[in-house]
Formats: C-alpha cells, structure tokens, sequence
C-alpha cells in the first residue's frame, strides 16, 4: 500500500521540521558551554587584573593618610581617613563575584582589623605616647598590616593558566558544535529531498489523467471516465470528475429536452404573433407543430366565439387528405374521441389505433397513424377546443410537455384573434351604421323639410276645404241663379252659335250666290256665243271670270285659315296609304297638267310604308296647295309628286321646272299674305294664302313642309308626315328671346373696384395671374416692362400692384422706388413674385410680400387676397364724440375691452382736431354736441373727407323721427338709439366697421372709380332721385354728383311730384317702384300727365325680374328701367342716352 | 330620385320648364316631391287629367295658369303661427330693434297676410311700428290682394286671440279687429306702415337693406340649390346685424351659413354677420 498524499507530505515537513530542531538543539548545547567558558573568562578572570592594584591602591591612600595625620598631628586628619576606609570597604563588596564572599570577608576583617590599630596608634601618636605599649601597638600594627597587604595580594592575585585553560576550552566546544551542525544538516537535507522524490512519483501520472479526462469533458466527451488508480487525493479527485462528469451530461440531456421543449413553444408563439385571423393562427401553429413534432396529419378544433361554446369546428387541419372527411369540421364537446378529449385537462394518447381509422396517404403510399394525440385547449378552465395529432413514431413525454406548455399561449392567440376578428366585424358594422347615420340624417333633414311642406300643404288643403265648404254654402244659395243664368247664357250661346253658323252658312251663301251666278255669266258672257261682244270684251268677260274665281278661293281659304287659327279645325285621323293619297291628287291634276301642256308624273318609293296614321283630307289639301302652285308657276317641263320615305317618316315633294324662289324670300313664303312679288300675283293671281294654310295644317298633323329653290330653276315643296302622330299635337310656343336683364342678383354695393395690376414679363405667368385675379372679380392690368408699369400705375392707380424683379428695361427695385417716389402711386400696396429669393430687400422697399416662383395657385390666390385686404392704417382705431364724460367713458371702456384704440373728443371742435391728427376706422357720435349739430358735423365731415369719410355709428338718445332717421341714413345707416340694448348694438356697429374695413371691404373708392365710367358728364343737368331706401339716394346721388350732375331726392311718389312742382326744369328722374304712400307706376302715371314732363327721362329702378313688371314701367311711362341693385355703369351710359335724345328731340318738339 | 322619373318627372319638369318660359315663374328649383304634389293636386282641382293637358292649358290661357299657379304654391298662413316664435322677437329681438331709428322690415311669402298682421300688431305693442316700414311680398299677386284687404274668416278669430296672448300679446287681439258678416277685417291703422306688393323670391332681386326679414315656412318648398340661392339673397338683402326669422323646420345651411349667426337658434332667429355678399 502507498502512503497517501497527504501522510508523504507531512513526512517530508515533519523530517525537515525534527532536523531543524536537532540542529537548534546541538547549536544550544554547544553554544551555551562555549559562553559559560567565556562568563567565567570575563567575569572572574578579567576583574582580578584591575581589582588587585585598585584595591592595594587604596589601602595604601588609607595608610598614607593616616600616617598624613600622625605626621600632622591631627586628630581630626585621623577622623578624616575613615571614609577612605568606607571607600575600600565597598570596593572590596563590590568585588564579590570575582572574589568569593569567604575571602572578602576574610580581606574585610583584616582590613579592620589594621584600621582599627592603626587608627588607635595614630591617636597616640599624636597624643605623644611613646611607649613600650606604643612600641608594641605599632608592631601589631604592622604585623596587621602586611597581613592585610598579604591577603589582599593573595586573593587577588591573576592566575594566567586558569584563563588559558577557560579559553580553550570554550574554543574547543565551539569547533565540535559547528561541525556537529553541519553533520545534522546535510543529514535533513538528504532525508528530504529523498521523501520528495518518492512523493512526486506516481502524483504526476496521475493528475495527467484527470486533466485530459477534464478536458474530455469540456469538450462534451462523457464517455470515457478517467481512471482511479487508487484512492488517494488524485483519486478521488478524477473520481469527483467522473461525477461531475456524469452530472454534466445529465444535464445537457436535460437541456437539450427543455430546448426542444422551449423551441416548440417559442416557435409556435413566434408563428402566431401578430394580428392574425383565428384560422391563420391556428393554420400556422398547426403547420409548425407538424413540423417540429414530425407529424404527418393533424387538426386544430376551436370554438368559434364566446357564444357559442358547446361545439368546436375545424379552424384548421394539416396534412389530412380532405380536411372535411378526414377530419369532422365539427365537434361537439362531450361527443366523440376529440369531444371527450377536449373536456380533459390532460393530454389523451390513443396509442395503436385501428389500421382504419385513419390513413396517413402521400403520393407514394399510405400508413396507419401509429398513435392519436388530442390536446385539449382549455380557457379559465372552460373547453374551448382540441389539437388532434396523428403521429408515425411514439408520443414522447417532451411532446407532451410541449404541447401542455404551448397550448396555453395558441388559447390566448386564439381568443385575441377571435376577440379582434370580433371587434374589427364590430367596427366595420359600427363605421357602417356611422355612414348609414349620416346619410339618414340628410334624409332625416330632406324629410322633415318635406313633411313640413306636406303639412303647410295640408293645412293649404284644409284651409282650401273650408274655403271650398264655406263656397260651397254660399255657392248652394247662388247655384241655383248661376244655373239660372247658366241656362240662359247656355240658351243664348247656343242661339249665338247658331248665328255663327247660320252667318257663316250665310256668308258663304249670300257670298257665294251672287259671285255663282257672275261666275256664269262672265263666263257665258266670254263664250261670246251671240258673237257680239268684241275680242276686248271678251277678254274683260274673262277677266272678271278669273277674278271671281280667285275671290272664291280667297273666302273659302280665309274661312278655312279663320277655323284652324280658332283651334277650330279638328283632325281626322285615320290609316291612310301614301300611295292612295298621290293617286287622288294625281287624277285631279292631271287634266289641268295636260291642258297646260306639262307633265305629270308620280312616283311612289318602294320603301315607303304601306299606311300611315294621318288626315288624309288635310294630306291632300296641302299637296292639292303644292300642285296647284307647281303647276301654276310653271310654263313648261315637268311637275313631279314624289312620294319617298324621310327621317320624320314620309316624305311628299312636289317639284317643278318653274319660276323657283329668290332664298331671302324662301322664309316669308309661309307668312300669310306674302308673295314673292306682287308681279306675280298679277300675272298668277291667288291668295297667297294657301302655304300659311298648308303650314299650319301640316303643323296640325305633327309635321313639317320644307322647301327647296332656286331662282329660274324650280322649287321643291315637300311635306314631311310622321308614321304616327305624336300624342299631343306640338301647340306654337312663340318662344321669346329671354330678356336682356340679368337674373340672379347683385350685392348691394356695385363691384366697381380699382384693378390689380401686374408687372411682369413672363406672359405665361402674367395670364395665369390675369385669370386668378379676375376669378376674385377684379379687374386685371397687365405690364410687360417696368415703363409700362409706371405708366399704368400712374394713370389706373390700380388697387395692388404684382411686381416681378427681373423686367425687360429696368428691374422691379427700381419700379418699386420710383412708385414710392411718386406721391400718387406711393400708398398703392405691391406684392413681390420673382425667381429671385431677397425677400429682405423687398420688404425693406415697403412691399407688403414676397412670394418665390415657382409658387402653387394657392399661393397667387393668398397674394391677390393680401393684396385685396391690406387694411387701412388706423383701422383699430375709434373716436369717441360724446360731450358727457360718463357716457363717453362707459362707451370708451367697453371698445377697449374690444381691444380698439380709443380716443376721445368732448365737441365737435375736438373732434375735427383729432382727425386732423389721425385716421380713424370709425367715429362714434352723438349727435348732442355742445358747439355743434350733429348733422351740421356730419354734413362738415362729408364736405372734407367725400367719400373717404370715417364709418360714423351715431349714438344718440334723442328721439328721432322717421324723416330725420332718413336724413341721418344719408351719412351712416348706424344710428344707435339709447334706448333697450344700446350698449349690446353699439359694440355690434363698430364691431361690423372695423371687420369690413380690415377685409377691405368697404368701397370708399367706389364713386371715384365710377367717375371713369362712361362717357360724357352730366354738368348742368338736374337729376331727380326717388327711392325710400336712402341708401340707394346716397349712392346714386354720390355718383351723379360726381359726374357734375345737380341731384335731388324724394323718398315716395307724393313726394317726387312735389318735387317737380317747383323744379319745372329737370332733366331725369330716377324713379323706385316699391314705394310706400305712391309708387314708381302711379307717380310715373301722373308726371306723364303733366305736358310739362312729358319728354322728360325716367328710368325706373325696379328689383323685379319679370318681363310683365318691365313692361309696366314702360306702360306707366318710363322711358327705361334698370334692375335693382343698380349698376352704376349702365345707369350712367343710359342717363347720357337719354338725355342727349331729348336734348336732340326737343327742338322738334318745341 | 327614380319615383319621381316613375312619376313622371320629366313631364313635371317640361312643364315648369314651359311655364318658365312663357309666364316667367320659375319653379324649376322647388323641391320635386312638393311639386309633384302639387301639380297632382292642381291637376285634381282641374279636373285635369294629364301634365300634358294642364301644361297646353295653361300655356294657352293665362287666366287659366293663374288658377294653376294658385294650387301650385301653397299659401296657407295664420296669425301668430308658432306663438314661440312671435314671444322671442317680442323678448329677444325688440330690445335690440328699439335701438335703431328706422326700421325696414321684409315678410318674404307673405302668402294671405296674417304673419305680416301679428307682426304689425308685436311692433305696435312694443312701441316700435311707427318707425317701421314693412315690406309684404308673395309669389300670387292673388295672395297679396288678399293680404292687402285684410279679411279673414270670422271663425278664425278664436284660434288667433289664443295664439296671441301665448306670443305675449299685451292686450287683446279684439282690439285689432272688426267683426261683420261672418268676418274679421284688420284694423286700418294697421297697415298705414305696409307696402303690399308681388315679389318672386326666386327671380326677383332684392330691393334693399333690411332691418328684420321673416321668410317663414318659404324654404321648404324650394330644392337645395334653390335654398343656397334663396339664403345668398336674403343675406343680401339684410344690413350687417339684421336679423332673419325662418321656419320652424329650416336652417340656414351649407355656404350660406357662412353669412349669418345664431341668434336665438332654437325658434330660428338668425343673425347677418359682417361678410359681404358676392354674386
């Protein structure tokens, strides 16, 4: 057996631990001998050397001392030497370890022992004894004394051998403990470095192999264990690897299953995240699922909503041959294998299922399923649906663990998706009722609308009944004398009609009667048979015969054209044949052809049609018209009747080689009383009757006649019938051109804005910006060159300027700086549009913008506007003309608020002040000023500022009456009285000015620019205003005036006529028709019938679009009119018309 | 609409069509549904019994297209219809009207006349009628004769006394009144501010700037296009501020809202706002 690892190791520090105790130990010993020889040495031998002579020293001071005092003879001297032999005494104590305690005291005592005799001998020295006895003591003495000196010698004598001897000695145990040392150290060494030696044979080998066994299993190799020789450290060590080893590929074992696991969970929840439908979801999980678990068939059973939770159907199914027949798309929870299955919360394994239960079919083959899986899908613990897997190998437990994992997040899928499609079914059903809520709300709206239309209709009905009942009442009473008088009147239109009859029976007769018979005789008379008539007279007979028969025609047609213009002539229609027709016409007039030598043909076209609907009487009257005057009209040649088919349906033309017709007289051809020339009716003769007949005839019958002629050349009158005629006979409509006034209507104030002009020499671009301007009803000036511009702006002071900075001759900062220069184009806003980009620049010119090029429509629509409503300085700022403080201060605070500027003036003279000192949007007045009328003050204002005049609000608490209301209505229609809510309308007054002046809206400019219209003036001229809108007065007035016109005004037709009592002289009036007290028809009546205004011009101004209310002007006696609003322009050139006719008239008239 | 090409609307259009034309009353941009109703209705009262007929008829006499005309617009009025109505120009707009000197006031499908007496009456009582002028207009130049003389069924008179006390009639509406032979006639002195005339709202322009337009129960007849043109011209024909009473069931909508603002919205008082009106 070997040692262990550990027991080698300790051997190995226990040898070399023992060693060095050895080692210490000898080194001690001997050291320790060495030292003590060296002790002795120094303690014993070293101090004799010094202690002799030192001691002998001072024994000798004490004897010299003593013999000092003898000598002196000092007793004291004596005393004196005793501590010198203290002295000595403790010098010889101290000397105890180099003497031993014997001999010192042995030294002591003989110390004394001299001190004490020699001490007493000194006394008596010196006391002078002399003496045997003294003799003696100082013998003793001396005896004393060398014995004293001997023993201090002797026991202090240096004894050189005995110090050699310590010396070596000491010297002699050094060497041997130094090489006893050594000798003990190489010993250890060499016992270790053999335990060493042995120890590390073997550990190596060992440790080799567990280090490549670790390295095996790193690399995963679990399938050799390392080797254990033995069960040492190393031992267990490569043992603890194997464990470890086998612990590790359990583990990886187990990894691998939960990735397996994991990836079938993350793989189906990767498929089906998303906003997926309930079947894609389940298609793609099942998809999946059969891939990662290898499974040939499988199928995915789901409820379908949260309704319906008793069965599932299929949602989807995989690798089944017929997902309808291999798998039920319906099951029923609690029915069947899946149906139990799916109420259990575990997974249900069929394991060997019979071979025909299902086939597993590919294109190659087909298998029995070696086992059915169905995993129940389970919510909140509710049934929800079931995943059926058939499968060729074993249903392996990480299969089933999958599916337990997975299961849970494809319900959640499955119940979002089902949830979503839910609610996206719900919102587009939402969306739809929102539509279909709009639509019904339109709907709703027309509907109520049109029930309170059936209401009123209703109530109109009702309100009719009761009319009709109360009618009815009175008309009971009454019916019985209408039925009266209807019985007489019916009498008496019957005899009246029988008159008619019978006068025209009687008319045709007594016409007829005489004209028969000098029919007959004139023609009898022409025969000549006495013979005595001569030729002339016979001619005159024949004459006379002709006319009468012409005179016959002429009555019979007149009656004829008289019924059918009294709708009189009624139709006959009937099946009528074309051919038939010609036939009758053809055998009356071939007799007459053939007596004048012409010939008559007839052709009837094939494709005509066989019968026709028509009056076959009033279809001949109009051909037997035709031929007639064919065959009249024509001296030689052929007159043919065609009967062909046309686009109305069928064609009858008569043609002939005859005299034919000039074109400008083929219209009047038809006209009654009309003929060619009356050349021919003398050499013809006729009524020239006959077409209008035949016109109107064919009218009748829904058709047309048409001719075609040429002079010299014949004519072709054909009449175009239709197959059937239409259900109502087309009744003339005299259509009339509709009448020259517009309809529609106008705002109030007349659109005579200056115009935009553009400067620009891109023509292109120009027009495009023309169009847009025009399309917000502004006039558009056009300027190719900075001249040009200059020029029109100087002249047309147009409303805006539409500058471009690159120009043929010069450059637009240039035309900017001299339209700034000139005083008369300097406040015409301009608005830049260039390629160029220095916006900077042209706003440091003063421009009001800047647009790039090339710039979208809106943008050149955003600039005409800005352009068109740059708002007038001071158009924020208000005068407040009151005279009461505390009036004026509640006014001035409330258009504070309205964040307007205020400024005050407490009369009239103040007020002037401050407008000479600034412009004003607005004045608010009250009339009741101290120093001034308030008419006087807005007389005064008009006279300074015409037409640029401030908005003035009057706000006011004296009572006005209605004329001085009109009076005031002439400068301002804001005049607010203090009275209910004054303070409410005054801020709406001024709130209404500042708005439309800010828009640009108000047309101070409107009178001046339609100074420009027309053409002439009106100076000298007394114009004669009556209107009761005071408005109107003031504008047409402001107009007139500036044309140089005198203008008065009247506001009824009373008034007007006062008016002209006392101005004989006018030269127009413009007259209102809607008028209280008289209107425009009965003060028009009445000047009329005044000689004196008889040629005078009215133009009545009327808002009525009808022509029947135009005509009563005219009927009333108006000389024109023109439709309200008024257009100043067309006023202007029509006043001018008239005027100059009259003027030009009336010389002839005087 | 198809019913109304199954009711023959293309002969309902010739024949407005042809009335335009010859008569120059335009009724082309009246709602379809009512006219056809109404042309039924004319037609019945007739005796006629095809469009056709009654539009060769009409053309023919005009006598007889006034009696068309009569059954074609509906005139039916009453005093102080809507009593709501007539209490809120009472309450709400008078205090404002008291404000101005001059009043001009325009009904608008005046029909027989009772709207424009209540409402003289309401100015009366309010103190206001003196500094009125009003405008009466209607289509028929028959419904403004009538309008004109004033007279009304004599058993009418209950229903109006009770209509006007509810739009806060001050006194009472006998006082307006003369009863004789089973008739009411109104008072003379009412109508000395009223100008009575015919006025088409449709082709007719507007003859000025009004104070207060009442053009009540006139726009339902008429066809959406119609409407927007109808509600321009009134726009047109009301100062910045004036204000616009319409029927129960119209509204000021579409583009020609952008003109006016509510005022009291719910008995359909409307506002004229600031904006010019363009043609």
């Amino acid at each position: 057996m070997r040692l262990s690892f550990r027991a080698r190791l300790i051997a190995i520090v226990l040898t070399a631990a023992l060693s060095l105790v050895v080692l210490v130990v000898v080194g001690t010993v001997t050291s320790n001998h060495t030292s003590g020889r060296l002790a002795d040495i120094q303690q014993r031998h070293l101090p004799r050397l010094e202690l002799g002579p030192r001691l002998q020293g001072q024994f000798e001071r004490v004897r010299r001392a003593l013999q000092d005092a003898v000598a002196a003879k000092d007793t004291d001297g004596v005393g004196a030497t005793r501590h010198l032999q203290v002295q000595l005494l403790a010098d010889l104590s101290k000397a105890v370890p180099v003497l031993t305690v014997g001999e010192v005291a042995a030294v002591r005592s003989a110390l004394d022992d001299y001190y004490v005799a020699a001490v007493d001998v000194s006394h008596r020295l010196i006391a002078g004894e002399t003496g045997e006895r003294l003799v003696d003591a100082m013998s003793a003495m001396q005896s004393k004394q060398e014995r004293a000196e001997d023993l201090l010698s002797t026991t202090t004598a240096f004894d050189r051998n005995d110090m050699v001897s310590a010396f070596t000695d000491a010297r002699q145990s050094q060497i041997s403990g130094k090489n006893m040392r050594l000798l003990i150290s190489i010993l250890c060494l060499v016992g270790v470095v053999l335990l060493s030696l042995w120890m590390s044979r073997g550990l190596i080998g060992s440790l080799a192999d567990v280090a490549a066994g670790l390295r095996r299993f790193g690399r995963g190799d679990f399938g050799r264990l390392i080797p254990v020789p033995n069960r040492d450290e190393v031992g267990v060590l490569a043992e603890q690897a194997n464990e470890m080893a086998a612990s590790l590929e359990r583990a990886a074992k187990e990894r691998d299953h939960t990735d397996w696991v994991k990836g079938a969970v993350a793989g189906v929840a990767q498929e089906i995240r998303g906003e997926l439908e309930p079947d894609e979801v389940a298609n793609r999980a099942l998809r999946f699922l059969a891939r990662y678990f290898e499974v040939p068939v499988a199928a995915l059973y789901y409820a379908g909503g949260a309704s319906q939770d008793a069965d599932a159907r299929l949602l989807a199914a995989y690798g089944a041959d017929d997902p309808t027949r291999g798998a039920d798309s319906r099951i029923r929870f609690g029915e069947g294998l899946a149906g139990q299955a799916a109420l259990q919360d575990d997974v249900v394994v069929v394991d060997n299922p019979p071979a025909d239960y299902l086939r597993v079919r590919s294109g190659l083959g087909e298998a029995a399923p070696r086992a059915i899986v169905f995993v129940p899908l389970r919510q909140l613990r509710r049934a929800r649906g079931v995943v059926e897997l058939a499968l060729f190998g074993a249903w392996s437990e990480r299969m089933a663990e999958a599916m337990l994992l997975l299961r849970e997040s494809l319900v959640i899928a499955l119940e979002v998706a089902l949830a979503r499609s839910g609610m996206r079914s719900l919102l587009e059903e939402t969306q739809r009722q929102a539509q279909r809520l709009a639509q019904q709300e339109d709907e709703l709206r027309s509907t109520n609308e049109e029930l309170q239309a059936q209401q009123e209709e209703l109530r109109q009905s009702n309100h009719e009944l009761a009319d009709q009942r109360r009618a009815l009442e009175r008309n009971n009473l009454e019916l019985d004398d209408a039925r009266r008088v209807l019985e007489q009147r019916a009498a008496e239109l019957t005899t009246v009609s029988a008159y008619k009859s019978q006068f025209l029976a009687n008319m045709s007769h007594e016409l007829r009667t005489p004209l028969n018979s000098m029919l007959l005789l004139s023609n009898l008379l022409a025969e000549n048979e006495t013979g005595r008539l001569s030729e002339k007279q016979v001619e005159f007979a024949r004459t006379i015969h002709a006319s009468g028969k012409d005179l016959l025609a002429l009555i019979n047609q007149v009656l004829d054209l008289a019924k059918i213009e009294a709708g009189k002539h009624e139709v006959m229609m009937a099946e009528v044949q074309p051919a038939q027709v010609a036939e009758n016409v053809e055998r009356i007039f071939s007799p007459l052809a053939r007596d004048k030598g012409l010939e008559l043909v007839v052709e009837v076209a094939p494709d005509v049609p066989g019968s026709i609907t028509t009056d076959g009487q009033r279809v001949e009257q109009i051909l037997r018209n035709f031929l007639g005057n064919a065959i009249k009209f024509t001296e030689e040649g052929t007159v043919t009747l065609r009967v062909t088919r046309s686009d109305l349906g069928v064609a009858f033309s008569v043609a002939d080689t005859g005299v034919g017709i000039a074109v400008e007289d083929q219209d009047r051809i038809f006209a009654p009383f009309e003929q060619v020339d009356s050349s021919i009716d003398r050499r013809y003769g006729g009524t020239g009757l006959g077409l209008s007949i035949s016109s109107e005839l064919a009218t009748l019958l829904g058709g047309q006649l048409k001719l075609t002629s040429e002079l010299g050349k014949g004519s072709i009158f054909s009449l175009h019938l239709p197959i059937e005629p239409p259900l109502v006979a087309a009744v003339p409509v005299r259509v009339q051109p509709s009448a020259s006034a517009p309809h529609g209507w106008a705002a109030v104030t007349p659109a005579a804005k200056s115009p935009l002009l553009v400067i620009e020499d891109d023509g292109g671009f120009a027009d495009a910006l023309a169009h847009i301007i025009r399309a917000q009803g502004l006039d558009c000036l056009i300027a190719f060159d900075g001249q040009t511009g200059m020029m029109l702006a100087r002249e047309r002071k147009p409303s805006g300027i539409i500058l471009d900075v690159k120009l043929p001759d010069t450059d637009g900062w240039r035309v900017m700086e001299m339209l700034r220069a000139d005083p008369a184009t300097a406040r015409i806003p301009v608005h830049f549009v260039t390629a160029l980009d220095a916006a900077d620049r042209a706003m440091a010119l003063g421009a009001v913008g800047y647009l790039t090029k090339p710039a979208s429509k809106d943008d050149l629509v955003r600039m005409v506007d800005t352009l068109t409503s740059k708002t007038e300085e001071g158009a924020n700022r208000v005068l407040v003309v009151e005279d009461d403080a505390l009036t004026g201060d509640s006014v001035a605070r409330q258009l504070t608020a309205e964040k307007l500027e205020v400024h005050r003036a407490r009369s009239a003279a103040e007020a002037f002040q401050a407008l000479l000192q600034a412009r004003f949007g607005c004045i608010v007045l009250d009339l009741g000023l101290p120093d001034m009328d308030g008419l006087d003050l807005l007389e005064a204002l008009r006279a300074r500022h015409g037409a640029a005049m401030p908005s003035v609000v009057i706000y006011t608490a004296r009572a006005l009456s209605k004329a001085e209301a009109k009076v005031l209505e002439a400068y301002t229609q804001s005049v607010v009285l203090k009275q209910g809510s004054s303070a409410e309308r005054l801020l709406d007054e001024v709130r209404i000015f500042i708005r439309r002046l800010k828009e640009g809206q108000l047309e101070s400019g409107a009178v001046d620019a339609a100074v420009h219209l027309g053409d002439g003036s009106l100076a000298g001229r007394k114009i004669l205003i009556t209107d009761d809108d005071m408005r109107t007065v003031y504008a047409l007035s402001a107009l007139l005036r500036a044309k140089g016109g005198e203008v008065l005004a009247a506001d009824t037709g009373r008034a007007a006529l006062e008016v002209l009592e006392e101005h004989a002289d006018l030269d127009a009036i413009l007259m209102d028709i809607m008028m209280p007290e008289m209107d425009g028809y009965e003060a028009m009546r009445r000047i009329r019938k005044d000689p004196r205004f008889r040629e005078t011009a009215i133009i009545a101004l009327t808002a009525k679009a009808m022509k029947g209310d135009q005509a009563r002007c005219l009927e009333a006696g108006a000389s024109d009119y023109l439709t309200k609003p008024v257009d100043s322009g067309r006023l202007l050139a029509m006043l001018q018309a008239l005027l100059r006719k009259t003027r030009d008239g009336s010389p002839d008239a005087a | 609409m198809p019913p109304e090409a199954a009711d023959g609307g293309d002969e309902i259009r010739g024949f407005l069509e042809a009335i335009w034309t010859r008569y120059g009353y335009d009724l082309r941009g009246y709602a379809p549904a009512s006219v056809r109703r109404r042309v039924a209705a004319a037609m019945a009262k007739l005796g006629v019994s095809a469009v056709a007929d009654l539009e060769a008829r009409c053309l023919e006499t005009p006598e007889f297209f006034a009696e068309v005309l009569e059954s074609l617009i509906v005139q039916v009025s009453g005093m102080f219809r809507d009593p709501k109505f007539f209490l809120a120009v009472r309450t709400r707009l008078a205090p404002l009207l008291r404000t101005y000197p001059r009043l001009d006031v325009w009904i608008s499908g005046c029909a027989t006349g009772e709207e424009v007496y209540s409402l003289a009456i309401l100015l009366c009582e309010e103190g206001l009628y003196d500094r009125c002028q009003i405008y009466a207009t209607d289509l028929s130049a028959r419904a403004i004769e009538r309008a004109k003389a004033g007279v009304y069924p004599g058993e009418s008179a209950a229903p109006f006394a009770g209509r006007y006390l509810e739009a806060g009639g001050t006194s009472s509406f006998a006082n307006y009144h003369t009863a004789a032979y089973d008739r009411i006639a109104m008072r003379e002195s009412l109508r000395s501010n009223i100008l009575f005339f015919q006025h088409d709202l449709v082709n007719d322009h507007s003859f000025g700037e009004m104070h207060v337009i009442l053009c009540r129960n006139v726009l339902i007849y008429f066809g959406r296009e119609l409407q927007q043109n109808v509600l321009r011209k009134l726009a047109a024909s009301l100062r910045p501020g004036g204000f616009l009473g319409l029927g129960a069931s119209e509204q000021v909508w579409g583009s020609a809202a952008g003109f006016f603002e509510d005022f009291a919205a719910d008995q359909r008082v409307f506002r004229r706002g600031a904006q010019v009106v363009r043609p």
